[in-house]
């Protein structure tokens, strides 16, 4: 910064921009943050780099939260894929799912993915970040319920779960063997509260049900569109997993029966 | 090209395509962009380091498509109706037009900077992306960064109405 002396300090512009984004040295910030007490002008200088970050921020929010179009995910997951990847989809798409209607949502469902303990298997070290869709705690609540219906519901099953004053149900999908074992793809949704709606895999890992993978909308303004956001994150990971098609019920009431072994 | 690289893609795409539209303005040229950037990731994999950041990887492509786009067509980037950029034919609700109207008001009043401070104030306000990250991205120092952001949001607050006019800036 420029400094005349330290009794009266003149800051550029380079700094207060870079003071508002906290992306000052903290020495620097600190001569800053005391001229700021005492110095009207400084301070409306430095309100104008504060506010256009903020209006852009709000402003361009809601892009994240558009459905994205499907010639996007479709390009991103199928350029160079083989045949038998493209049959696999198909596969998928021709049997009803749950979940598509009730877990409406755009692929900005992908932002609000969270993934889970993949242990380098998909993501690697790629940070996915939960935008607030309550995404967290709606699978913590859901968890023991979810566990006991992984291991013993059929496809299609249903079951309740609360947990304090929230509650809601989840509702078993679908059953595939993937590159990474036996998974299950699963919904949850809350009856009460923001309309936290989610969907996700779980794989089966040394006989136990580790949920890979959740995503969901956030529907904090109660909104609901016409697209299949959630579902498609889970169509995604299922690629990535090169799941085959979904087991039928009587193989997986045969792996139920024998404990998953 | 691993299919653990096209999932991690797959969740950068809400993030490209806002990025897209910060430069673009218009949704459809801006999906374009964000298909090319994609088209152009998946041919040439072997261009991204192990390890490095995927998403900065994928934003400089996006800028270096989005800077021979520019030049093939003559234009100085935004160029379209800015009130397609936000989907303002919606009818959900007063709130929701009036916010709809201010980010078309900032995408227009973005898309009068010059292309250099755009994409810099983009990275930094909208990707929230670090200056070093911007620096890397970009291939400029981070002085350069900074320079850019002071003068390209100066502007933008004479713009948008956020600046006050008696404050003169200084360098």
């Amino acid at each position: 910064m420029n400094r005349r002396n330290m009794e009266c300090p003149e800051f550029s512009d380079e700094t207060l921009v870079a003071f508002a984004d906290g992306e000052l040295a903290d020495s620097d910030a600190s001569v800053l943050r005391d001229a700021l007490e005492n110095d009207p002008a400084l301070k409306k200088r430095l309100e104008v780099f504060v506010a256009t970050r903020d209006r852009l921020r709000a402003d361009f929010g809601s892009v994240v939260n558009e459905p994205v179009p499907d010639r996007l995910t479709e390009l991103v997951m199928s350029q160079g894929m083989t045949r038998g990847n493209e049959r696999h989809r198909r596969g998928r798409h021709d049997i009803p799912r749950l979940s598509v209607s009730r877990f409406a949502g755009s692929m900005a469902a992908a932002v609000a993915c969270l993934v889970a303990g993949l242990g380098g298997f998909l993501i690697g070290s790629q940070t996915v970040r939960d935008t607030g869709s309550g995404l967290v705690s709606l699978t913590a609540s859901a968890e023991p319920e979810l566990q006991r219906l992984l291991a013993t519901g059929a496809d299609g099953a249903v079951a309740s779960w609360s947990a304090g004053n929230h509650g809601g149900e989840i509702t078993l999908e679908g059953t595939y063997r993937t590159r990474a074992g036996l998974c299950r793809s699963f919904s949850v949704s809350e009856r009460t509260g923001t309309a936290s709606r989610a969907e996700g895999i779980a794989c089966l890992d040394a006989n136990a049900w580790r949920t890979r993978m959740v995503a969901a909308r956030d529907a904090a303004d109660g909104t609901m569109t016409p697209a299949t956001g959630a579902g498609q994150a889970v169509d995604a990971f299922l690629d990535a997993a090169e799941a085959g098609d979904p087991l039928d019920a009587a193989t997986v009431r045969e792996l139920i029966e024998k404990d998953w072994k | 090209m691993g299919v653990d690289i096209r999932l991690q893609i797959v969740t950068m795409l809400p993030r490209l395509r806002r990025f897209a539209r910060s430069l673009a303005g218009h949704p459809d040229r801006a999906d374009d962009l964000v298909q090319a950037t994609c088209e152009r990731a998946l041919r040439g994999m072997d261009g991204w380091q192990p390890g490095s950041r995927l998403d900065s990887w994928l934003y400089r492509i996006m800028q270096n498509l989005w800077i021979d786009d520019m030049r093939k067509r003559r234009t100085q980037g935004i160029e379209e109706p800015v009130e397609q950029a936000f989907d303002l034919a919606g009818d959900d609700g007063e709130r929701q037009v009036q916010s709809r109207l201010a980010a078309a008001e900032a995408i227009a009043a973005l898309g009068r900077l010059p292309e250099d401070q755009r994409t810099v104030i983009s990275l930094v306000c909208i990707e929230e992306l670090s200056y070093r990250e911007v620096a890397s991205i970009l291939d400029i120092p981070i002085g350069t960064v900074m320079s850019r952001l002071a003068r390209g949001r100066r502007a933008l607050g004479d713009m948008l109405g956020l600046a006050e006019p008696e404050v003169q800036p200084r360098t």
